[in-house]
């Protein structure tokens, strides 16, 4: 994937643009849906979208541009470094697990050093704790507390460049995989509108077949009248409305194109619905966030990304082969736990 | 959490050629593999994708079965999680 590498790393606008936008729409159908490449004009009616993803992958991996070091000589001067890891063992620990740091260092042309983006869930949360209000300590002082947890390494290259790069692709593939994920959920409703239409048109073949004293199909079923004539004008109904909606979610002879629409919006609204910003804060010794321009404290800052169902903080870290143990079985771990 | 099942992997498996090779279907690189080299006449693999749910996996699971790779023709199923196991 070479060329859509250098999509997601430094360019000069213009320069074969088109030539690497029609690389992401390639990569698009093969992930979402092959098929979709059957349909008219889908390059061009799928554009919106992929620009869409291309350019949000693009600027949240060009933001990535300080790395901090990630060691424990690091984690006693690096205020970030030091507000994401509560102790230098967690850092090493967190760096211990990575399986891709692991599988970077064990590769035979890695360098010495690593540069890699760290992920950690983010909260800030309204507290009652003790502050120091002139000579006097309050208990019940309202205080915002930042959390981190769940620290993974995931994304780890050789130079910041190549990170910048991989960091762009691998944002893409995910708005790729929600767009992927959009199509099954409008499959599965497709099929259940299918069944639907197949029941209501048993129903209406059996009215046919003057079976009008059929019972209502469920308690409570507030259409069925008893009256032959309404009850067919009212399954007829249903299954208009039945066929539109099938019609609606990808199926006939329009649903190519109506699942390249699917898809397109899907990928504008993935971009839609992620929301990326540089944070800045300023953190005490324990995490406790101060107010802008207080003299104690040290300013953090952080990308922050937040989707329906996460909010995360990702900091770019370089990482020296030196301070990464090795994985494997902790034996030693396992003995003391024994 | 659904895991891929990987059957007729070569013996001799390469985890990054694995994962190039499933990238090229539109799979992103899996979180955890866990090889099951049976007897040696048909060793097999777990991947596990965390981020994908099941149906997901289904949608890649027709494109990967029956190909051939390595002198190899790969049976490619999804295990669906565990009951109780979050997705």
């Amino acid at each position: 994937m070479g060329m859509l590498d250098w999509l997601f790393g430094r360019r000069t606008d213009g320069d074969r643009t088109d030539e690497l936008l029609t690389r992401a729409l390639g990569r698009t159908v093969e992930v979402v849906e092959p098929k979709l490449a059957l349909a008219r004009d889908w390059q061009s009616r799928l554009r919106p979208g992929v620009e869409a993803a291309v350019d949000l992958a693009r600027s949240t991996a060009m933001r990535l541009q300080d790395f901090h070091d990630a060691s424990e000589i690091a984690w006693s001067s690096d205020p970030v470094i030091r507000a994401l890891f509560a102790t230098a063992e967690d850092l090493t620990q967190v760096l211990k697990r990575s399986s891709d740091l692991q599988r970077h260092f064990r590769a035979g042309d890695a360098g010495d050093e690593a540069y890699a983006v760290l992920g950690a869930d983010f909260e800030a949360k309204r507290v009652l704790g003790a502050a120091l209000e002139g000579d006097r300590v309050r208990q019940d002082a309202a205080m915002t507390q930042a959390r981190f947890g769940g620290q993974h390494i995931r994304i780890v290259a050789a130079t910041p460049e190549l990170l910048q790069q991989a960091t762009g692709v691998r944002i893409f593939n995910q708005i790729l995989l929600a767009a992927t994920g959009r199509l099954v959920e409008v499959d599965r409703q497709r099929e259940d509108t299918n069944v639907m239409r197949a029941l209501l048109q048993a129903r209406l073949r059996m009215l046919d077949a003057n079976e009008s004293t059929l019972e209502p199909w469920a308690a409570g079923d507030a259409e069925a009248t008893g009256d032959p004539a309404a009850e067919r004008a009212e399954i007829e109904r249903q299954l208009a409305a039945m066929t539109a909606a099938t019609e609606s979610l990808g199926a006939g002879v329009q649903g190519i194109d109506r699942k390249l629409e699917i898809v397109r919006d899907a990928l504008l609204e993935a971009t839609q619905s992620i929301r990326i910003e540089l944070r800045g804060i300023r953190l005490d010794a324990v995490n406790t966030v101060l107010e802008e321009g207080a003299q104690s404290g040290a300013a953090v800052e952080f990308l922050q990304i937040t989707t329906r169902e996460f909010r995360r903080a990702y900091v770019g870290i370089r990482v020296s082969r030196a301070d990464v143990p090795a994985g494997g079985l902790a034996f030693a771990d396992a003995e003391r736990t024994l | 959490m659904a895991k891929l099942w990987i059957v007729n992997v070569p013996p001799e498996l390469d985890e990054d050629e694995l994962a190039a090779f499933l990238e090229k279907f539109g799979l992103p690189r899996f979180e955890e593999i866990l090889s099951v080299p049976g007897d040696g006449s048909r060793p097999a693999v777990a991947l596990s994708y965390p981020g994908l749910g099941e149906e997901v996996l289904r949608r890649f699971q027709p494109r990967i079965n029956g190909v051939q790779w390595k002198d190899r023709r790969l049976s490619v199923q999804v295990v669906p999680p565990a009951l109780g196991d979050e997705k």
